[in-house]
């Protein structure tokens, strides 16, 4: 029962076979969020191991009661702004608006097998960080808005408008996709 | 134009296909940290999910624990009045010992042992934890017993090393190996026990010997300022022994399991009673076990430690110290506030299985599908949790 919880307490034992299951049952949601955030394959791998080492170092002193999916999350949101903060430049879309289409095409959707979905994850790509962090931690990462707006510090209208952007340069990047080649 | 949901359900879809090396490659540095971690003692929610079979045959430690206790101490070797070898000595013809006394964190306990010339290898043990389930370890075998249902648990015959064996006359011997200085130990003559004290920094504690025998007839823990990390050690540890009685006669058929005791199938199934779970008469097997997931889930929310240990076998592992820790997390963190069934109620082999989620504030924070068993006892059905899918049965 409460399996997460089970984890937990068998990593705090320090059962590898616990960080096992915990590694297989979340990394290719991790994956997916890190890879969007960053649309670097490598730096999104570099972030998912510096997590997954937090967890191990501070098992001990992680609260987490039932929910070690959102922790997860929350750790890999954390790392990605970290990162793009130590490129020693303004990330691309961190703060301003990129174009409203999708002009280039990411390398990482090469790593996409599904044709639509590679599309889409391109398009996600092109969002202005703020919009895109909050739909793929709501999308992927299936935490609702008030727990997003907890997690960023900012209001849950705030957060409902963001996404409600995300979704609306969503469908005028997709609505072109005729136009583009992935 | 796709929309939202067409474009929510894409993007739940997204796989990022990597190869095994890249997969390998995230982890490994956890997987180092982890190694070097591999030494140190687990926490109490290590704990929480221990298993009660270990618990109550972990008797071995019993003893070891207190013998590490009194060797960190430096015990000098005698008082003019008393020698501790003198109880060593006397400790190598006991026949049988029976004792009472309190776990850190298993409670209670009442243990029997019966020794055939070597005090260090009991040919018997028999061992009360946890109410009604009994160990019993002897020449036959080593089994869980439930004295009130008669169901008997045959553990399996590679689990008897010698973890199952107490080393009773290491109680004083290993402390002698470590006599030397006298600064952590006195030893004072009242007026009808010889009382050695131990003191270390964390904790006092004391035996309390025989002045006629030189045997130890209890065990105490007079201070403690750090009972957690009792509670954290590998083995159970103790907190006192009320009393120590030596060369009596066990009880006819304590070590033996009773001849018409039925044999189950599983560990847990020792574990019921006819109290146990929730009684099912007029419900279909459906309806009960949806009745208990419903209340199982509501008392999880409410914390109801009564009512846990009822309907769900795996709460009775919980020793009192970890109600006591999620009492206080319940409290000062996010809890569980709402509990779904998600699905249909169905069958597969002797289980019932009932999908279902614990979420705190909306979000969905445990998939849970409920394992569910019928029993017949005293004239009525019963249903009891016996575990969930996702994490096995409780054992």
């Amino acid at each position: 029962m409460l399996e997460d919880q089970h984890l937990l307490k068998q990593l705090r034992a320090a059962d590898p076979d616990a960080l096992q299951r915990i590694y297989e049952k979340y990394l290719d949601d991790l994956l997916a969020i890190a890879v969007s955030l960053l649309s670097d394959v490598h730096a999104a791998e570099d972030c998912l191991h510096d997590v997954f080492v937090k967890l191990v170092s501070d098992t001990k002193g992680i609260k987490v009661r039932f929910n070690l999916k959102g922790y997860l999350i929350c750790c890999v949101a954390n790392r990605a702004r970290d990162y793009l903060r130590q490129r020693a430049r303004k990330p691309e879309g961190l703060s301003a608006e990129s174009g409203n289409h999708v002009e280039v095409n990411n390398p990482v959707t090469r790593l996409i097998e599904d044709e639509e979905a590679a599309k889409l994850f391109n398009a996600i790509t092109q969002l202005p960080y703020e919009q895109r962090e909050i739909f793929v931690l709501h999308v992927r990462g299936g935490m609702r808005f008030p727990r997003i707006a907890d997690f960023l510090g900012i209001s849950v209208n705030t957060v409902r408008s963001r996404y409600r952007y995300a979704i609306e340069k969503l469908q005028a990047l997709l609505q072109r996709k005729n136009d583009y080649e992935i | 134009m796709k929309s939202e949901n067409d474009i929510e359900r894409m993007a739940k879809e997204i796989r990022i296909t990597r190869d095994a090396v890249s997969r390998e490659r995230i982890l490994a540095g956890a997987r180092e940290k982890l190694q070097g971690l591999g030494d140190t003692h687990p926490d109490i929610w290590s704990y929480i999910m221990k298993r009660r079979s270990i618990q109550l045959t972990a008797a071995a430690a019993i003893i070891l624990v207190a013998v590490a206790i009194i060797s960190i101490s430096r015990i000098d070797v005698a008082t003019p009045a008393y020698a501790l070898d003198q109880t060593i000595d006397a400790i190598k013809k006991v026949k049988t010992v029976h004792m009472t006394g309190e776990f850190y964190w298993r409670g209670e306990f009442e243990c029997w042992l019966q020794f055939d010339g070597n005090p260090d290898v009991p040919t018997h043990m028999w061992m009360s934890n946890c109410g009604h389930l009994e160990g019993i370890y002897s020449p036959d075998g080593l089994f869980h017993f439930n004295r009130t249902t008669h169901y008997v648990f045959p553990i399996s015959q590679d689990q008897r090393g010698r973890r199952w064996i107490i080393k009773f006359n290491s109680f004083f011997k290993d402390a002698m190996k470590a006599a030397g200085k006298m600064d952590a130990v006195s030893i004072s003559h009242e007026e009808e026990s010889i009382v050695v004290r131990i003191h270390t920094p964390k904790r006092d504690q004391q035996f309390l010997v025989d002045p006629e025998t030189k045997l130890p007839i209890s065990f105490s823990t007079i201070r403690d300022d750090d009972p957690m990390e009792m509670v954290s050690r590998q083995a159970l540890t103790l907190r006192n022994i009320d009393w120590i009685r030596y060369n009596e006669d066990p009880p006819e058929g304590i070590f033996n399991v009773p001849a018409d005791a039925t044999i189950v199938r599983n560990d847990f199934d020792c574990w019921v009673t006819p109290d146990s779970g929730l009684v099912a008469d007029g419900m279909t097997k459906p309806e009960a076990c949806l009745e208990i997931a419903r209340q199982t889930g509501k008392a999880l929310i409410d914390l109801d430690i009564e009512r846990l240990c009822k309907l769900d076998l795996f709460f009775l592992q919980y020793a009192p110290e970890h109600w006591e820790l999620l009492k206080k997390r319940k409290e000062s963190e996010p809890w569980a506030n709402e509990y779904v069934i998600t699905g249909d109620v169905y069958e597969e082999g002797e289980f019932w299985y009932v999908p279902s989620e614990i979420r705190i504030n909306g979000d969905t924070c445990e998939v849970l599908t409920m394992m569910v068993k019928f029993y017949e006892m005293e004239g009525k059905t019963i249903c009891v949790i016996v575990g969930a899918k996702e994490t096995g049965v409780a054992d």
